[in-house]
C-alpha cells in the first residue's frame, strides 16, 4: 500500500497538479496538524485533493521557495517536491547526468523526497526526443520515463 | 556498514584538506588520467599536492568543487559548499526545528563513489556543534565543542 501511495506522489510530481479538484479542498485537523508538525515557520498554505486517492497537497513557501507537499487524509506525510536548479544537483547525480548524456538540454530538475527516501527527476531534451531519468543522490540514474515527440 | 564507509570518507576529506601547499602545474599520468575520466566536464581546474595527494579545486557547471586523489589515481572523496537551501527539504525543516537560533558556519555535500552526505557547522552563543548526514532526513552529531 506504502508503494503505491509512494507511487502516486512521484506521479503527481511529475504531471503536476492535473488531478487537483477544486471542491472538498480544505483539510482536517489532523492534516492541518501534521503540517505544522513538519512545516511549523509556514503560515500560509495552499490546499488541494488529489480526487480517488484522498491526498492533500499542500502549496506554499519555504526558506524563499515553492514546496509542494502531500499528506494522507489521516495526517500521514507523504512527501515533498520541488523545482531546483541543475546546479542543486547532488555532485554524483550531476556527474553521471554529464557523463551519460553530456548533450543534452536539462528542461527541468525536481527534487522528490518522502520519509523514506529521496530522489531527483530529471526532464531533458537529447535532440527530438525527451526523457525524465530518475536519480538518487549516490549517482544512480534510471530512466524513468520516455516521451515522444 | 554505510555509515563507517560515509564516516571513512569525511575523515580523509576533511584531513586532506588541511594539508595541501601551494599550486602545481601538473599531475601525475594517473591522476590526470582518473580526474579526466570522473569530471568529464571540468574545467578551469587549479591543482596542489600533499605528502599523501592531490587536491583538484575546478568549476563544473555553476559549482566550484573539490577533489581529492591519491598518488595512484584513486578518488578519495569530492566537496562541494552548499547554501542551506540547496540541501534536500527533509534536511533543512530537520534543522530549523531541532537547531533553532543556531547558525550556519559551514555547510557542504561530500561525496565519494556511492557514498555521499552532508556536514553542516552550526553556531550560537556557547557552542560550535557539526552535523552529518547521510540519508535526505536526518542529522547525527558529528562533533560538538563547547566554545571559550
Amino acid at each position: 500500500m506504502k508503494k503505491i501511495i509512494l507511487s502516486m506522489t512521484l506521479a503527481v510530481a511529475v504531471l503536476g497538479s492535473a488531478f487537483a479538484t477544486p471542491a472538498d479542498n480544505e483539510p482536517s485537523v489532523i492534516v492541518k496538524e501534521a503540517f505544522s508538525k513538519e512545516f511549523n515557520t509556514v503560515k500560509n498554505v495552499q490546499w488541494d485533493k488529489v480526487a480517488k486517492e484522498n491526498i492533500y497537497e499542500a502549496r506554499f513557501m519555504f526558506n524563499n521557495q515553492n514546496l509542494e507537499a502531500w499528506f494522507s487524509a489521516d495526517g500521514e506525510f507523504l512527501g515533498t517536491s520541488r523545482l531546483i536548479s541543475q546546479s542543486s544537483l547532488p555532485i554524483l547525480a550531476a556527474n553521471e547526468l554529464a557523463r551519460r548524456y553530456p548533450d543534452a538540454h536539462v528542461v527541468s530538475v525536481f527534487e522528490h523526497s518522502t520519509p523514506d527516501n529521496l530522489d531527483y527527476l530529471i526532464t531533458i531534451a537529447t535532440g527530438k526526443t525527451g526523457l525524465v531519468l530518475q536519480a538518487t543522490g549516490n549517482g544512480d540514474l534510471t530512466v524513468y520515463k520516455r516521451i515522444k515527440e | 556498514m554505510k555509515k563507517l564507509i560515509a564516516g571513512l570518507v569525511l575523515g580523509s576529506v576533511l584531513l586532506v584538506n588541511t594539508a595541501f601547499a601551494a599550486t602545481i602545474d601538473n599531475v601525475n599520468e594517473k591522476v590526470a588520467a582518473a580526474f579526466k575520466h570522473e569530471f568529464v566536464q571540468a574545467k578551469e581546474v587549479s591543482w596542489s599536492k600533499s605528502d599523501n595527494g592531490y587536491r583538484a579545486i575546478f568549476r563544473m557547471n555553476e559549482d566550484i568543487l573539490t577533489a581529492f586523489f591519491s598518488e595512484d589515481g584513486v578518488l578519495i572523496g569530492v566537496t562541494r559548499n552548499l547554501l542551506s537551501t540547496e540541501l534536500p527539504i527533509g534536511l533543512q525543516t530537520s534543522l530549523q526545528k531541532s537547531y533553532d537560533g543556531y547558525w550556519i558556519s559551514d555547510l557542504f555535500e561530500y561525496s565519494k563513489e556511492d557514498a555521499s552526505g552532508y556536514l553542516v557547522t552550526l553556531e550560537n552563543a556557547d557552542e560550535v556543534i557539526t552535523l552529518q548526514a547521510t540519508d535526505g532526513r536526518n542529522w547525527s552529531v558529528y562533533r560538538k565543542t563547547k566554545k571559550q
